[in-house]
């Protein structure tokens, strides 16, 4: 009864009814063999439903048709047989498992794992290429809002932009920009008239303002390539330079353009619409009238 | 999608489409509905309408006035007549869906492994016109095997003989596909044929078909008793053909057995020209496992013994075997994710 007792063999699974099957064969005299020649079922097969061994059948609906031929030639009832083996066994009521064979695949990579990893390298492409591309453009925007050092030219750039041109004697304070964008060569720099209203910013802040009088896309660069300022200034909207040097301007509206130096205004870099390139940003250079002098040169209008 | 949500709220169903009967499965179920494939169709003023399905027109086949006919509308397996078979699936799809307006199921439907293109194509439309969403076909002897369990996709050879009304199907089935197949149309309709027959010839009496069915499930033997005892007897009622007069005929198992000889070894010869044809490495499988006999033929007594004695082969009867084919039909419907590859369509 005990698996110690028969190590070797599976433990039987429908004993009882096996056993009745035999003492009924043995009972009308008939041998495994005469059994199995008259069914055609071959005689291990019996010896394994006698035995409950049922694992040892072909398969469970096998081992039920076994069954019944078995207890219907022996004249026993066959429903009634299944009935009470079916109850000693439960496993012979499950149901076959069916898998059929599926073709392997002929990719080794899964489609779905493919698109997966696309989907993946281009997000990556992406965050990379933005990371790089906005580089310049962070710490720009980050200097404009560090408030401690800057605020005060901040606020002053507004202020100088409508005090420095009424000395001119310019009747309406809201037309100055635009008599200024008409005669180019008038508002040339003049240290003595703004100079004295603002004083000139300590060497560590900023002592150029970027100015737009109109919209204009422009770029802030050093020597080295790294972008400080790349877009699109809109109209009365200003900029402070930082004070390192060998910074270079671009600027995709030179009339639209314009730089406060210590607070005063050179005016317009060059023609409406006018693209100038790398203009060096020394505030010196600048005041000495450098800057503009070399705008008007090359100006294609 | 529409027809999408139409199915959420039908239950889907398989059918036994069978000659002689219909079985419906429904999914989660089991089967629900098993009746004899019979339409009594009455002629009302030039219009035709249904009367009775199923066993109640059974019981008016060969006893209906003029304007009654009862028919069968399948014959050796295939749909003889379409229109009464597109109303007997009808309602019968009615009867299993009490909601009846918007049931619209998905039908997986058993053909013989033997039919013609053009008879799959009857049965596909014909269950299609009677409502169906969509319609699945399944091979007899697949679904026969599946039904009565055998392990179908292992790849060893299982022999499966299923006997219905109107065809024998003899199939070898592995590694879930049919290796050989052989579609003999003699069943249960030819044997009640050849007990007609023989009646008249032997004993003068005209019987109708369902006495015959009924000698046969009562007394009917594949082979006689090898003691040359008569049998059980039983009493039989017809008109006799001489005088024209109604009569009462005794015969015994023997004389029915006799008279069934011609298409048992039809059967007989199916399977053995089955078994020449299987591939050798099956043929041992075959020998090893034995043959499983399914459908209402299955039942008739001794066949396994005729069988076995003709091929010397474990031949054995299934459980259920009037069942199998719509059980396997309804495992397909149930797990049509993974028995997918058993499912065609003529479309």
């Amino acid at each position: 009864m005990s698996p110690a007792v028969q190590p070797k063999e599976v433990a039987p699974i429908a004993p009882r009814t096996g056993g009745d099957l035999r003492a009924a064969r043995e009972r009308v005299g008939w041998g495994l063999d005469d059994l199995a020649h008259s069914l055609h079922i071959r005689p291990s097969y019996l010896e394994a439903l006698e035995a409950g061994r049922i694992n040892e059948l072909p398969g469970n609906a096998y081992a039920l048709a076994f069954l019944r031929s078995y207890a219907t030639i022996l004249g026993l009832d066959p429903n009634d047989v299944v009935r009470r083996f079916k109850a000693e066994a439960a496993q012979v009521n499950a149901r076959t498992d069916l898998v059929f064979p599926v073709p392997v695949p002929e990719r080794a990579v899964p489609a779905g794992a493919v698109v997966l990893l696309g989907v993946a390298l281009a997000v990556g492409a992406y965050a990379g290429w933005y990371r790089l591309s906005g580089e310049g453009q962070l710490p720009a925007e980050a200097n404009v809002q560090v408030p401690t050092r800057l605020a005060s030219l901040v606020e002053q750039a507004p202020r100088t932009t409508i005090t420095a041109p009424t000395p001119a004697a310019a009747p309406a304070p809201a037309a100055p920009p635009v008599q200024e964008a008409e005669a180019p060569p008038a508002p040339l720099i003049s240290p003595g008239s703004a100079a004295a209203a603002v004083p000139p910013a300590p060497p560590d802040q900023p002592r150029i303002v970027l100015r737009a009088s109109a919209d204009a896309w422009l770029q802030v660069r050093d020597r080295s390539g790294q972008v400080l300022l790349s877009r699109t200034l809109h109209a009365g909207e200003t900029w402070d330079v930082p004070p390192r040097p060998n910074l270079l301007l671009t600027t995709g509206n030179a009339g639209g353009t314009d730089l406060l130096v210590d607070g005063v205004t050179t005016g317009p870099l060059g023609g409406n619409g006018a693209v100038r390139r790398d203009l060096p940003l020394e505030p010196d250079q600048i005041k000495d009238g450098k800057l503009l002098a070399t705008s008007l040169r090359p100006s294609p209008q | 999608m529409f027809s999408r949500m139409l199915g959420f709220m039908s239950a889907d169903m398989a059918i036994d489409l069978g000659t002689a009967n219909t079985l419906v499965y429904v999914q989660g179920r089991g089967i629900v509905l098993a009746e004899p494939s019979v339409v009594a169709i009455a002629d009302v003023r030039g219009k035709k309408q249904v009367v009775a399905v199923g066993e109640e027109a059974k019981q008016m086949l060969g006893r209906t006035p003029g304007y009654i006919t009862a028919s069968r509308p399948l014959r050796d397996g295939v749909i003889a007549d379409f229109e009464v078979a597109e109303e007997m699936i009808k309602h019968f799809i009615r009867k299993v869906h009490n909601r009846r307006g918007f049931a619209s199921p998905l039908i997986i439907v058993c053909v013989p492994s033997g039919s013609t293109a053009v008879e799959r194509r009857a049965i596909q439309e014909s269950a299609e016109s009677a409502g169906a969403r969509k319609v699945a076909l399944i091979e007899e002897p697949m679904a026969a095997a599946i039904g009565a369990g055998l392990p179908v996709t292992e790849p060893s050879g299982s022999m499966v003989v299923d006997i219905g009304g109107g065809t024998t199907e003899v199939a070898v089935i592995s590694l879930g596909g049919i290796v050989y197949s052989r579609s003999v149309r003699v069943g249960g309709d030819k044997m009640d044929e050849a007990i007609i027959s023989y009646m008249r010839r032997h004993h003068n009496l005209l019987i109708g078909e369902p006495t015959a069915e009924r000698i046969k499930m009562d007394v009917g033997a594949a082979a006689q008793s090898d003691d040359g005892d008569q049998g059980p007897l039983r009493e039989v009622r017809g008109r006799d053909l001489m005088n024209g007069v109604p009569r009462e005929v005794l015969v015994s198992q023997r004389q029915i057995a006799e008279s069934l000889a011609e298409p048992v070894g039809t059967i007989v010869e199916a399977v053995k020209v089955a078994l020449e044809n299987t591939p050798p490495e099956l043929a041992a499988d075959i020998v090893d496992k034995g043959v499983v006999l399914t459908g209402g033929g299955a039942l008739l007594y001794r066949l396994d013994q005729v069988l076995r004695d003709a091929t010397g082969l474990a031949v054995v009867v299934a459980e259920n075997p009037l069942q199998c084919v719509a059980l396997g039909t309804g495992r397909a419907l149930e797990e049509r994710k993974r028995l997918g590859n058993v499912l065609t369509s003529m479309y």
